[in-house]
């Protein structure tokens, strides 16, 4: 049985939009395990995202507690979840969101920068990382010089330079041709299977192979079916 | 994080450039205007700066002046009351009269003569501003100096054994000086006589007397002896008279407050248009630093980031205004504006650098301070 890892007890987050009160996300309990590549699926608007920012240490719930490796993290400071997240979440965006003065490599080498790891040491893990996504004859570009595939393989070395316990993808095929991003699925199923919780948000319903298990996220409310697969075009 | 932020400004190479230019032409102007001025304040005191001035000197002039440069004249008996004072080893009288100058190419100019006794000449000129000639060659009949400086001003060639009149009296160049110009006029160095001379003064008075103390004596003792025993007469501090006759000057003309205001405008406006520069270039930015905060950055590590780059354009527009300002002095030293480039001034301007780059670098601070990592969702 795989082991939970992140687990979100009746999360509710609602943000003030001028004078109305919005419900991103309603009372929501859900866990996420470490060796599952689990897909939060749902339309546009529905609160995927903000589930993901949950998980990932990013906001703070209006109500309802977060724990991750048993810790309650909703109760720490700013710092203390930066802290987190730099230690234990990997995170791959949809746009990529490379830093554009850096060339790849120092992108990748930036989070062990972070956490205070030697620039030789850094740069020879970052190295590696780059080869394991088939780019290390790109590692001077900046990303202005590369495709979006290659964006995509960087974001995914910058992730998993640290070793982390949990991988965060929001759209990571978004932006990328049908190849590219089977190739990346393959790649983050490959990565679930190393003992690492994978989560990825997406609305696209052809990654539902790729997932060890699906949560639907409609109207800010989490099921385990989809009620209207139309919604997702 | 040097080479992270110098990897940030050489990203944005058409907002550094900006950056860099306004501190340049902040920091030029604001060099240029305390230069100039600290440089007119360095004449406004030049009748002491000129001076052989000892430590252990006092000057007494009139009870009520405040200024070196507008003396009024005291009785020579003076001289011998303050020759007996416990403690004063000499004293030395001081003559300062007008003149106009004219010259064999027919050109005149308006002259203060100021003379003292020889060999002492302790009113001056100092022997490091000597250009030409020796200051014994002073006590001859006929001597004066001229300023090598004033040539241009005046139109006329100054070299030594030159003829010239003074108040239609012919008198002969035999020193030549060189930085010991005056704050609106110029000095002509000679000796007691002369000056009385040609500065037609009554042999009855003097302009000031420079009183030469014994080592052991103590200077604030005799200056509170003498103005408490000579209601006519006032004993300074060298120094203090200097500073006094400055303060005189900066406020009876406003210099001090339309170089100060040009000082200030150029603070401010150099402030803002870095500041909102890097205000802009920080917007243009905000993925990155979102990105930053997102893998797990926290706020101290960005903001230092921010601060780095304000600091990274500070160190590189304050080295390029220098070199500006060092050219600029070299350029106006054959005029005799000469900019004194002390420790005192280059730390003011590397201060004033630091703080409106830094300064202005808070806007962007304050905007990716409030930052949300969520926000690059």
């Amino acid at each position: 049985m795989n082991q939970a890892i992140v687990q979100v007890k009746n999360v509710k987050k609602t943000y003030q939009s001028g004078d109305t009160l919005v419900t991103a996300l309603d009372s929501t309990t859900e866990t996420f395990n470490k060796g599952e590549l689990t897909l939060i699926m749902g339309p546009s608007g529905s609160g995927k995202t903000t589930l993901l920012s949950l998980v990932g240490c990013v906001i703070y719930p209006t109500s309802g507690d977060v724990y991750l490796k048993n810790l309650q993290v909703n109760n720490l400071s700013e710092n203390e979840l930066a802290n987190i997240r730099l230690n234990t979440i990997g995170f791959v965006f949809q746009q990529f969101n490379l830093i554009e003065p850096l060339t790849a490599l120092e992108n990748v080498m930036q989070p062990l920068i972070l956490q205070g790891v030697s620039n030789k040491e850094a740069k020879e893990r970052a190295l590696i990382a780059l080869e394991k996504v088939n780019l290390l004859e790109r590692k001077n570009n900046l990303p202005k010089k590369l495709s979006g595939g290659q964006k995509q393989r960087v974001a995914i070395a910058r992730a998993l330079v640290t070793n982390p316990e949990i991988i965060l993808c929001d759209e990571p095929t978004a932006s990328l041709d049908a190849k590219s991003g089977a190739t990346i699925m393959e790649e983050l199923k490959q990565l679930s299977r190393q003992d690492k919780a994978v989560i990825i948000v997406t609305h696209d319903l052809r990654l539902r192979k790729f997932a060890d298990r699906i949560v639907y996220v409609e109207e800010g409310k989490v099921s385990n079916t989809i009620s209207n697969e139309e919604d997702y075009k | 994080m040097f080479a992270l932020a110098w990897k940030f400004i050489r990203f944005d190479k058409a907002k550094s450039v900006g950056i860099i230019t306004a501190i340049v032409i902040s920091i030029f102007l604001i060099g240029q205007q305390v230069g100039l001025l600290l440089f007119l304040m360095g004449l406004m005191g030049n009748l002491v700066g000129n001076a052989n001035v000892k430590d252990n000197q006092i000057w007494v002039i009139e009870s009520q002046t405040q200024n070196a440069n507008t003396l009024t004249k005291i009785d020579l008996r003076y001289v011998q009351q303050l020759q007996s004072i416990n403690g004063v080893e000499q004293a030395f009288p001081v003559v300062i009269g007008n003149a106009e100058a004219k010259f064999l190419d027919g050109n005149t100019a308006a002259v203060q003569i100021i003379g003292s006794d020889a060999p002492d000449f302790v009113i001056g000129p100092n022997p490091t501003r000597i250009f030409q000639g020796n200051l014994s060659d002073l006590s001859l009949p006929e001597a004066v100096s001229v300023e090598f400086f004033n040539a241009k001003s005046w139109n006329t060639d100054l070299y030594l054994n030159k003829q010239i009149e003074l108040n239609s009296k012919s008198a002969q160049v035999k020193l030549i000086t060189k930085n010991a110009q005056a704050f609106g006029g110029n000095y002509v160095y000679t000796n007691l006589f002369n000056a009385r001379f040609y500065g037609n003064v009554d042999p009855s008075k003097v302009s000031l007397i420079v009183l030469n103390l014994d080592k052991n004596s103590n200077k604030q003792n005799v200056i509170n002896l003498i103005n408490s025993q000579y209601p006519n007469l006032r004993a300074w501090d060298t120094k203090a008279l200097q500073n006094s006759t400055v303060k005189e000057i900066l406020i009876s003309s406003n210099m001090g407050m339309s170089f100060g205001t040009l000082v200030v405008f150029a603070m401010i406006s150099g402030f803002f248009i870095i500041g909102l520069t890097l205000y802009s270039s920080a917007l243009d930015r905000v993925k990155d630093y979102g990105t930053l905060k997102a893998i797990g950055a926290n706020k101290t590590y960005v903001n230092k980031l921010l601060i780095t780059q304000a600091l990274l354009y500070a160190l590189i527009g304050f080295s390029v205004a220098f070199l500006l300002l060092i050219g600029f002095s070299q350029g106006v030293k054959k005029s005799g504006l000469e900019i004194n480039f002390s420790l005192g001034f280059v730390s003011f301007l590397l201060g004033i650098t630091l703080f409106i780059s830094i300064g202005g670098s808070l806007f962007a601070v304050r905007k990716i301070s409030k930052l949300e990592p969520a926000s690059v969702f």
